[in-house]
């Protein structure tokens, strides 16, 4: 493996592993406001405890989810030195301010929340429950707003005299569509990692009869919640294939493995065994207008194929080809105004260029040949795009099947007593996991051979580092991941089979009314 | 906690802040000290992207 590849395993293994833990931080802080919520405006102690049980699990998972962020960020520099130059002055600003509400503003209101239970008021604690929740949510914005712009790079230019993209509109950066649908789209499916983890131990509890009282309570705030919640992250994710279907048209068809331009509205392909070397999809079955509706929200709009898009960047990279010769000669000759209105005129284009420097040092001598090859090089890895895709969406139908099950047997009160229905939800524990991390693979993969869209490719933005030194610290992660996982995992379990009372240290308080959730 | 164990938390906390900065330390002088730091400014952009910075 070369270093390119070596970076970019570390970074998807950091980022894979990372992504097992912000999830359910986001969705155990929304559902910890909710049970203190509760508490607060029923006075029953059992919310309380409730709070502080989920609270001591999310405390193990947020420690593990802090720590194995901080690794990413300092890849940038060591990995992606390159990377960090030329776009640096754009996604620096979003991730310093991620790194400084990660640490100082959650980390502040997560102190307050395991330690000032008996030195703040009711309410002064459910504001900071809340906080806390904001907090987190909020981290996640500015990461989605780093990693949106990497999808679609508005509000920036290349600079010549600094050879870098500098930021100049904050506010398109700010509010770039592809990063707001992200947002949405990402933190609804961690509320659905939070309310499948809460429903699955309930339910593991309710299984073996201890813990009733709670467990039954958790699991009617966990069904509610992760009905809504599971419905958002449909809704929002069509908005999202919808903002990829704009700015993304490669990504878009390499996950339909959709060869050629169909006539509008386009189908959607259920199944299919896409065939990279025929550029063909073998077996398909279709639903009709799908697609079209989704990607264009119109049934008169084409969604373009892999061949047409292929040949359009054809035309990208020979137009990037007078770009990056006017830069050239730019360097040699800063003053002359003639090259810098060719180089303004072409550079939209100059990453496409960049693309040929995979074949030839020279890119403005490229051959048609090289030209084609850099071309098809635009293509993702459609298979793997393909099946993650239709796994992630089948996933996130379950999920309202299991929610919507969960919520009809919770009004009917019969979610303590239906043992099927438990054991599957116990059951479903790995699945929403397995979502999220499919769908980190669609929108980064699907992203590739950029690591910004259109602007620079993956390869240039390595570090001129040895290819030992990435493997050394990969293995280096892969032992401390394997020995952080460990501890993580032995933690849960031991905290979950304490139970409440044992992790609590007294007897979880029982209502002698009953309440609304029972 | 009481005053007897208070002596013996401090020394483990003392221990604790020990073990990070020779960690701390070990990880800057094996990854991120200068003669390790990828040069990555205009030029090297430059030198990768055009070939040369002129």
């Amino acid at each position: 493996m070369d270093i390119v590849e070596l970076s970019r395993l570390q970074f998807a293994v950091t980022a894979l592993y990372h992504f097992l833990f912000v999830p359910l931080t986001l969705g155990l802080s929304i559902l910890l406001g909710i049970m203190e919520t509760v508490y607060v405006m029923t006075g029953r102690e059992i919310w309380r405890d409730m709070t502080k049980f989920w609270g001591a699990l999310f405390g193990i998972n947020f420690a593990m989810g802090v720590a194995t962020g901080i690794t990413m960020e300092f890849q940038f520099g060591t990995n992606w030195a390159y990377y960090s130059h030329y776009v640096g002055d754009v996604f620096g600003a979003p991730l310093a301010i991620e790194g400084l509400m990660a640490f100082f503003l959650e980390a502040t209101f997560v102190g307050l929340f395991f330690f000032a239970w008996n030195k703040l008021s009711k309410i002064s604690h459910l504001v900071v429950t809340w906080a806390l929740a904001i907090a987190t949510n909020m981290s996640a914005l500015w990461i989605l707003i780093a990693n949106g712009w990497m999808q679609f790079p508005a509000g920036a230019r290349f600079n010549a005299d600094t050879m870098r993209m500098e930021v100049s509109n904050f506010m398109e950066v700010l509010f770039n569509p592809v990063a707001q649908a992200k947002f949405v789209h990402t933190v609804s499916a961690g509320y659905v990692v939070g309310a499948v983890f809460v429903l699955a131990i309930s339910a593991y509890y309710l299984l073996r009869g201890r813990h009733v009282e709670l467990a039954k309570r958790s699991m009617t705030v966990a069904a509610s919640f992760g009905l809504a919640s599971a419905l958002s992250v449909v809704v929002l994710g069509d908005e999202s294939g919808y903002t990829a279907g704009l700015n993304q048209k490669m990504k878009i068809a390499a996950v339909e493995a959709m060869w050629i331009t169909q006539p509008a509205p386009a189908s959607f392909t259920i199944f299919g065994i896409p065939d990279l070397k025929t550029h063909t999809t073998k077996y398909e079955v279709k639903v009709p207008w799908v697609l079209g509706l989704i990607a264009t929200r119109s049934a008169d709009k084409a969604v373009p194929g892999i061949n047409d898009l292929v040949d359009l960047a054809k035309a990208r990279i020979m137009n990037g080809m007078v770009a990056y010769d006017a830069l050239a000669k730019l360097k040699a000759d800063r003053g002359n105004a003639e090259l810098r209105k060719t180089l303004d005129a072409h550079v939209a284009d100059l990453g496409y260029a960049l693309l040929l420097k995979r074949f030839r040092p020279d890119v403005q001598n490229a051959t048609p040949a090289e030209i084609d090859a850099a071309a098809a090089s635009t293509i993702p890895d459609v298979p793997v795009l393909f099946w993650s895709f239709r796994f992630m969406v089948g996933l996130g139908f379950t999920f309202i099947a299991l929610f919507g099950v969960a919520f009809w047997l919770s009004a009917q009160r019969r979610l303590g007593s239906h043992r099927l229905f438990l054991k599957i939800a116990f059951w479903s524990l790995p699945l929403p996991w397995i979502a999220a991390e499919l769908g980190w693979i669609v929108a980064e993969y699907g992203r590739q051979p950029w690591v910004i869209e259109g602007v620079l490719p993956t390869a240039l933005g390595v570090s001129s580092t040895a290819p030992g030194n990435v493997l050394f610290s990969l293995l280096g992660f892969a032992l401390f991941y394997s020995a952080l996982l460990v501890a993580d995992v032995y933690l849960l379990i031991k905290y979950i089979r304490l139970g409440p009372d044992g992790t609590l240290g007294h007897a979880v308080a029982v209502p002698f009314a009953r309440d609304p959730a029972e | 906690m009481t005053s007897a164990r208070r002596p013996l938390l401090w020394r483990e906390i003392t221990i604790l802040l020990a073990v990070k900065v020779v960690a701390l330390s070990c990880l800057y002088f094996l990854f991120f000290d200068p003669s390790h730091r990828p040069l990555a400014d205009t030029s090297a952009v430059s030198a990768r992207i055009l070939g040369s910075d002129r």
